[in-house]
């Protein structure tokens, strides 16, 4: 018995996992920190200072470049991945395509004009940002820069000049000098020969840097070029040259211009004006790399949402449609096992309901189908069903071997692959009635092939075939059911009741005629005896007394017997014949007799062999050779050994009558085994002798049956009798390869 | 016994074809990335092809042979018949060997030696602006993990389905 409800029981469907959702609102709750952070300038503007700032740059923007290159790789896999499934016709392919090409097809307009957009605006900004500074202030700064240089240095000249002036025609120490350069703010104060070599200086302890160029500066002097510009052009430190009367040259470096010098502070800004227009490029560079990384962050996100929504339809579809096929291929027990969200995970749990009722139908329906199968199989009535096309659908194990079919699927065979030409006339008669009218029966005897090679006792075979027709289908011709049942053995048992009847009729009509037909005999012979004696006495008497007897005495017949003797022959002939047919009727009587009156088996446990050794015994002398192959271990049955010998004896005479006088090697076998599989003793009787005419088998068992010309034929009649009395059948099959072999099957002791 | 391994071998690469498809993909992308870099600073430094031009040809051919190879990997790696299993065995193998080549080639016959950075394979062209990534340096980070990496997930796997088939 199944365990339906356990089959029934709906297994467990999945929970979702919320660790998606966690990770979604944690990234969430991340971006909405961002943006507020960045609204409300909390957040430290980034500036890099250093070189640890740069590596974060930097290493941030691996990491944007590295993300980016993940999400293009992920939009690519899904895309391959979706033509793939496409091309391969997978279930729900079409759907994702579609929703990826509706999210697509809505998003991409306005991410391209969000992008297109922002690149106007993004280049208004910039052309803005560098046309806004007019050139004019670019050229008067440079005009405010060349006065101030100019005014310096006409400044720094006049003050040489005056230090000359009032300086003229002395002689200096350093010392003095020195005193003259901190009064008046000198980095560097020099005289030099007429030519150009040092005779008194002083400078100012001054760094590396400013040194080389002071350095620079004293060389371009001492080498006699007091005329370059780069000695007034206000950047650094400029100098000036002034000449004593005598020849000399004062040389005047004053002390470092400070960086907030107007000239510095312009030169700085147009320094910067002009590096900012270079970087221009590379802003608007940066400006397009951003706007096509979030132009592509839309469609990736466009796509992968369209994709999201598209598998969480597509995959419990795909499951639904797979458990469906599923289903279909019988597999009951399919559950859907996905996750689907509203009306999809009702779907899906109506599904899973719905293949377990089926599951418990289907259990329900298969425990059923093996018990008509088992019924079918069991039942000694053939069945056989046929479709509309009269081919068979099912067949059971006794149809089978009523119409001695070999041991194969026979599923789909057609009628005349069964049965010989004149059955198949027969049934398909039978079978268009039944279709017809629902119901047809008919009784007829089945010719049948003999398997075993030769005829025997079941070559035709009397069954009563019903046919019924099933119930139609819509839109489907209707099949047939056809139960054949095996009429042989009713037959002979009503046939051996009949015989019994005659017999016992027989022996009762003409046993009771028989005694005063026999006393009548004996009385006729014995009176015409007793007569005949008492006419001879007489006749003696006579012939002692005289020739008067002689004249009376009769004349003799032909032959030389006189009338009286010959009545006197006649009478006596007469009486011994009726006696002799008076006894060999009752002798047939008193056989009839048994027959009709054969005394009820007394069934005991007892073994077959026992019994064959016996009646085998009792033929030791005979002509002919009893070869005995009996089983050892043979099952006990339930047995009447007197009738059982009865049986055996009756075989074995047989069987000796059977045999030719002139043949030679003359043999008979009696064999036992147990057949396990029927649970049946088997005991065969064979000869090889003449064997049985294929025309006597259906007679054989039959009463009054005899090929010898002599007895009673009952014999083989009383054998099936008994053997009938003790549950068991006995068959006459040809011997192989030459007489004739009768089985005997027992029961065995359950 | 074979069959058995490979069977779960197959099922055990299938398992794990995501991480194929990403490290193929990576390689691919950033070999042509690399090359385009190699274009990139030819195209401001000119002079570079003529004192260096084999040597880029080399270089440029290495880079695009690797890049298809490996995007033939790649693209094989979309699909599930026992018959391009074993293709994309042999991409495998193919990319494997073609890696093994780039750097045989490149540290021999461009560098001359091959304990030589890769920042050698500038050719002398230094002056040109930087774009958002080292693309060449990048290439070869990746690439020598594929090459380090990759047989040693094919062994580990391997050995993994010779264990669950036993």
């Amino acid at each position: 018995m199944l365990n339906l409800q356990a089959m029934s029981e709906p297994k467990p469907t999945p929970k979702k996992t919320k660790a998606p959702w966690f990770l979604g609102g944690f990234v969430l709750a991340l971006l909405t920190l961002l943006v507020l952070l960045q609204s409300s300038n909390l957040w430290k503007t980034f500036s890099i200072e250093s070189a640890d700032d740069t590596l974060l740059l930097y290493a941030l923007s691996s990491l944007n470049f590295f993300a980016f290159v993940i999400f293009g790789f992920i939009l690519l896999r899904n895309l391959i991945k979706l033509a793939r499934e496409r091309r391969s016709l997978t279930l729900g392919a079409k759907i994702k395509t579609r929703l990826w090409l509706y999210f697509f097809a809505v998003s991409i307009l306005p991410i391209i004009a969000m992008a297109g957009f922002s690149y106007l605006f993004l280049n208004r900004a910039l052309e803005r940002w560098f046309t806004s500074i007019p050139g004019n202030v670019i050229r008067e700064a440079r005009e405010v820069q060349n006065q101030a240089i100019k005014s310096q240095a006409e400044k720094l000249n006049q003050t040489a000049q005056m230090l000359a002036v009032s300086l003229d025609k002395r002689d200096f120490t350093n010392e003095e000098l020195q005193h003259i350069a901190e009064a008046g703010n000198l980095t560097h104060i020099e005289i030099l020969s007429k030519t150009n070599k040092t005779i008194a200086f002083y400078k100012k302890d001054i760094s590396g840097e400013q040194k080389d160029e002071v350095d620079k500066i004293l060389e371009t002097v001492r080498n006699g070029r007091t005329d370059e510009p780069v000695l007034l052009d206000s950047r650094g430190f400029d100098a000036s040259v002034a000449q004593f009367s005598d020849g000399r040259k004062l040389l005047v470096i004053p002390d470092f211009y400070a960086e907030q010098s107007v000239s510095r502070m312009v030169d700085n800004s147009l320094d910067e004006f002009e590096e900012l227009k270079q970087s221009q490029i590379t802003v608007r560079q940066i400006g397009l790399s951003t706007l096509g990384v979030l132009t592509f962050l839309l469609i990736f996100a466009s796509s992968w949402t369209a994709l999201y929504i598209a598998r969480g339809l597509t995959v419990p579809i795909k499951a639904l449609a797979e458990g469906a096929d599923k289903i279909a291929q019988g597999n009951f027990g399919h559950r859907v096992e996905v996750l689907a969200e509203d009306e999809l995970a009702l779907l899906v749990e109506s599904f899973n309901q719905m293949s377990a009722k089926l599951e418990e139908n289907s259990a329900e329906l298969e425990e059923r189908r093996r018990y008509i199968e088992t019924v079918l199989q069991s039942l000694p009535t053939g069945v056989i069903s046929f479709d509309s096309q009269n081919k068979v659908t099912t067949i059971n194990k006794s149809a089978v071997q009523i119409l001695r079919l070999e041991d194969s699927n026979f599923v789909g065979f057609e009628l005349e692959k069964l049965v010989t030409e004149e059955n198949r006339i027969v049934l398909e008669r039978l079978l268009n009635r039944a279709k017809r009218i629902g119901q047809a029966s008919e009784q007829t005897v089945l010719q049948r092939e003999n398997t075993s090679g030769g005829a025997d006792t079941n070559a035709n075979l009397p069954v009563a075939l019903t046919a019924t027709a099933l119930p139609r289908q819509i839109g489907k011709s209707s099949g047939v059911v056809l139960v054949i049942e095996d009429l042989s053995e009713l037959i002979t048992a009503q046939r051996a009741s009949a015989w019994q009847e005659v017999a016992r009729r027989m022996a009762h009509e003409i046993k009771n005629p028989l005694t005063p037909i026999q006393l009548s005999a004996e009385r006729i012979a014995k009176r015409f005896v007793n007569q005949q004696e008492e006419e001879q006495r007489s006749r003696g008497a006579e012939e002692k007394n005289g020739n008067a007897a002689n004249l009376s005495e009769p004349p003799a017949v032909a032959g030389g017997l006189k009338p009286q003797d010959q009545t006197a022959k006649v009478i006596k002939e007469g009486t011994e014949t009726i006696l002799r047919e008076v006894n060999s009727l009752k002798a047939m009587v008193d056989e009839f007799s048994r027959f009709a009156r054969l005394p009820n088996v007394k069934l005991e446990s007892g073994n077959l062999n026992e019994i064959i050794r016996q009646s085998a015994a009792l033929y030791e002398d005979r002509a002919a050779k009893i070869e005995l192959d009996l089983a050892e271990n043979l099952p006990n049955a339930m047995i009447d050994e007197e009738q059982l010998k009865r049986v055996f004896v009756n075989l074995i005479e047989n069987a000796i009558e059977a045999f030719d006088k002139a043949q030679e090697d003359k043999r008979i076998f009696a064999k036992t085994f147990y057949d396990r599989a029927r649970d049946l003793i088997v005991a065969e009787i064979s000869d090889n002798g003449n064997g049985i005419p294929p025309s006597d088998f259906q007679k054989l068992f039959q009463p009054y049956f005899s090929t010898k010309g002599r007895g009673t034929g009952l014999g083989l009649a009383i054998v099936q009798r008994i053997v009938s009395e003790h549950r068991g059948k006995i068959k006459a099959v040809n011997n192989s390869p030459r007489g004739a072999k009768f089985i005997v099957e027992l029961p065995v002791i359950v | 016994m074979f069959a058995k391994w490979l069977e779960e071998y197959q099922k055990l690469v299938n398992e794990t074809r995501f991480v194929s498809q990403l490290g193929t993909f990576i390689v691919s992308l950033f070999a042509f990335l690399s090359c385009w870099h190699i274009f990139y600073a030819v195209s401001y430094n000119p002079d570079a092809l003529n004192h260096n031009g084999n040597k880029i040809l080399v270089s440029i051919i290495f880079h695009i042979l690797v890049g298809v190879i490996f995007a033939l990997r790649f693209s094989s790696l979309f699909f599930d018949s026992r018959k391009s299993f074993w293709i994309a065995q042999t991409f495998w193998v193919m990319s494997l060997l073609t890696l093994l080549g780039f750097f045989t080639v490149t540290r021999f016959m461009l560098y001359g030696s091959f304990f030589k950075p890769a920042s050698e394979i500038n050719f002398g062209m230094h002056h040109y602006p930087k774009i958002f990534l080292y693309a060449d340096y990048s290439f070869e980070f990746f690439a020598s993990l594929y090459l380090l990496i990759s047989p040693i997930r094919q062994i580990i796997t391997a050995l993994f389905a010779f264990i669950k088939s036993k």
